[in-house]
């Protein structure tokens, strides 16, 4: 805890010290330098383009939210989805989060369910502790529980990819939710994750993924990055340009597996793939903000790098795999996500590869021309836009904690930005090098409990 | 930290909001401006701010039966 605020201090006062000398040490002599600021105009143009049409457009989800729910409570379409649920937690050694994410589902509202585990190559007690709980709960616990229904298998080829297909094999659902196995899942999330597909034309929905362990400074940098994410994911509901279901928290109706076959054994990032075809199948895909998951994110910096190196490999692999998805005329594929929303994702790619110089070339810019308009103007932008986040979101219950880390967000980014950048430079290096990314495996904490995730969230009554 | 310091930093935080809010209207419509980067930042954050309360207010309207 001390660690932590240290470095917010030592950051705060970064952050006033680079304003204030911004100010105060102005160079001999008054320089221009076109060329420089042709480059910063352009960069931050585009950049404030796509954040203007995310941040307009995402508050508009919840109203479209709140209006179908008023006419539904009006013509007393408030019924919930029935139908059987089958809940996939592919585990690779999670000996430590499994049972966490069990008995958080046994909790669940929605009693019309299956749990299927499947262990994955483990080489901890995965597979024995899930046993050992299943044999506990099925004789004493199961009748109190409205016989949920808790299934273990085996499957031997490493691959989150070759488990999810196992599952999905023997699962009886007409819906499958996929989840992580070092997930704490709150009891409404299942009913709310279900609820999205009493509309027939929704095929698949993404649910609203929160870091649960924010107690080192790293959690807190991914909290917030998942806070951004998952707002813009409103923006990228309402266009229809979802393209990533992560696999922490997404279902799937059953049919779309016959339709488009299961998930690839092949590609790093399987959930992107699937959610892939299915974008390129012209299937409607939703965002569930009210099925909220909590995940354990990485807990020291290499972690995160790995992770990351596998999210953009993957990513790139992906797009490599449908380039007709780009620009596409076809009348099934969204205009928005071929047109817009894929092609700013190569941008942003492009962007990172200088965005962790283009901070510095700004502040050089400024120092040099006595022109600081640019570079206030970045801080502002960005700590406004944290702060409109915080104080929009209903979610949120801590909001002074999190408001005071506004004025120190873009020093947090420039952090994820840092990790970013590496993941990108060893994505195109191992992408060249035709080196194969394993699936990583970190070392689990089980650092958060059902009391601590909550504090920080706020759940309404009747969501 | 106590719940009530907590408010009293959460209404802060509104507060700068209200005035950056109005800063940006003055900064925007001021004749005299000759830095781009002002007036698109300007321009950027009224309009999502404006965005964002507005979709707020539609919110809690269509909630109000809950509320």
């Amino acid at each position: 805890m001390f660690k932590k605020l240290s470095v917010y201090f030592f950051l705060y006062i970064l952050t006033i010290g680079i304003i204030f000398s911004v100010f105060v040490l102005t160079p001999n002599e008054n320089y221009n330098f076109p060329l420089m600021r042709f480059v910063i105009v352009s960069f931050a143009t585009v950049l404030l383009i796509k954040y203007s049409i995310y941040m307009f457009i995402s508050p508009w989800f919840d109203v479209y939210v709140a209006w179908s729910g008023r006419r539904r409570r009006k013509m007393n379409l408030i019924e919930d989805f029935k139908g059987k649920v089958s809940v996939l937690l592919p585990a690779r050694n999670e000996e430590l989060g499994v049972i966490t994410t069990i008995r958080g589902l046994l909790e669940s509202s929605y009693k019309n369910l299956e749990i299927i585990v499947i262990d994955n190559a483990s080489t901890d007690n995965t597979y024995k502790n899930v046993q050992k709980f299943i044999e506990t709960y099925n004789k004493t616990l199961k009748k109190n529980k409205k016989n949920i229904e808790i299934i273990c298998l085996q499957e031997e080829t490493p691959g989150k990819g070759h488990a999810l297909n196992k599952g999905i094999s023997v699962a009886k659902g007409e819906i499958i939710v996929s989840i992580d196995a070092d997930c704490y899942v709150p009891p409404n999330t299942i009913r709310n994750f279900a609820n999205h597909f009493k509309d027939p034309r929704v095929m698949a929905a993404v649910g609203n993924v929160k870091i649960g362990n924010t107690q080192t400074l790293i959690g807190v940098v991914q909290y917030l990055e998942f806070l951004f994410s998952f707002y813009f994911k409103k923006c990228d509901s309402i266009l229809g340009s979802i393209y990533i279901i992560g696999g922490a928290a997404g279902a799937f109706r059953r049919e779309i597996f016959d339709k488009i076959g299961g998930y690839s054994a092949t590609n790093i990032t399987e959930d992107i793939d699937l959610t892939f075809r299915i974008q390129y199948a012209g299937m409607k895909i939703v965002y569930a903000e009210n099925a909220v998951v909590f995940t354990e994110g990485a807990t020291t910096i290499n972690d995160l790098m790995k992770q990351r190196l596998r999210w953009k490999r993957g990513r790139l692999e992906t797009f490599l795999d449908y380039p007709q998805m780009f620009f596409s005329g076809h009348q099934i594929h969204r205009k928005v996500l071929s047109w817009l929303i894929l092609p700013l994702a190569i941008f942003g790619d492009m962007q990172l590869f200088m965005e962790l110089f283009f901070i510095i070339f700004v502040y050089i810019y400024s120092y040099l021309t006595r022109d600081y308009s640019s570079f206030i103007s970045g801080i502002i932008v960005v700590t406004s836009m944290f702060m409109i986040q915080i104080l929009f979101d209903h979610r949120v219950k801590k909001r002074a904690n999190l408001l005071l880390l506004a004025p120190i967000g873009w020093l947090l980014f420039y952090i994820s930005t840092f990790v970013e950048f590496n993941a990108l430079i060893k994505t195109f290096w191992s992408y060249l090098k035709k080196e194969k990314i394993e699936w990583q495996v970190w070392k689990r904490e089980g650092v958060f409990s059902k009391e601590k995730v909550e504090e920080n969230i706020y759940f309404p009554k009747d969501d | 930290m106590k719940p009530n310091i907590l408010k009293i930093i959460e209404s802060l935080f509104a507060l700068i909001m209200a005035v950056l809010l109005l800063t940006l209207f003055y900064l925007f419509f001021y004749p005299n401006i000759n830095s781009l980067a002002y007036r698109w930042v300007a321009a950027f954050l009224s309009v999502i701010i404006l965005s964002n309360l507005g979709a707020r207010f539609l919110v809690n309207y269509f909630n109000r039966d809950k509320l």
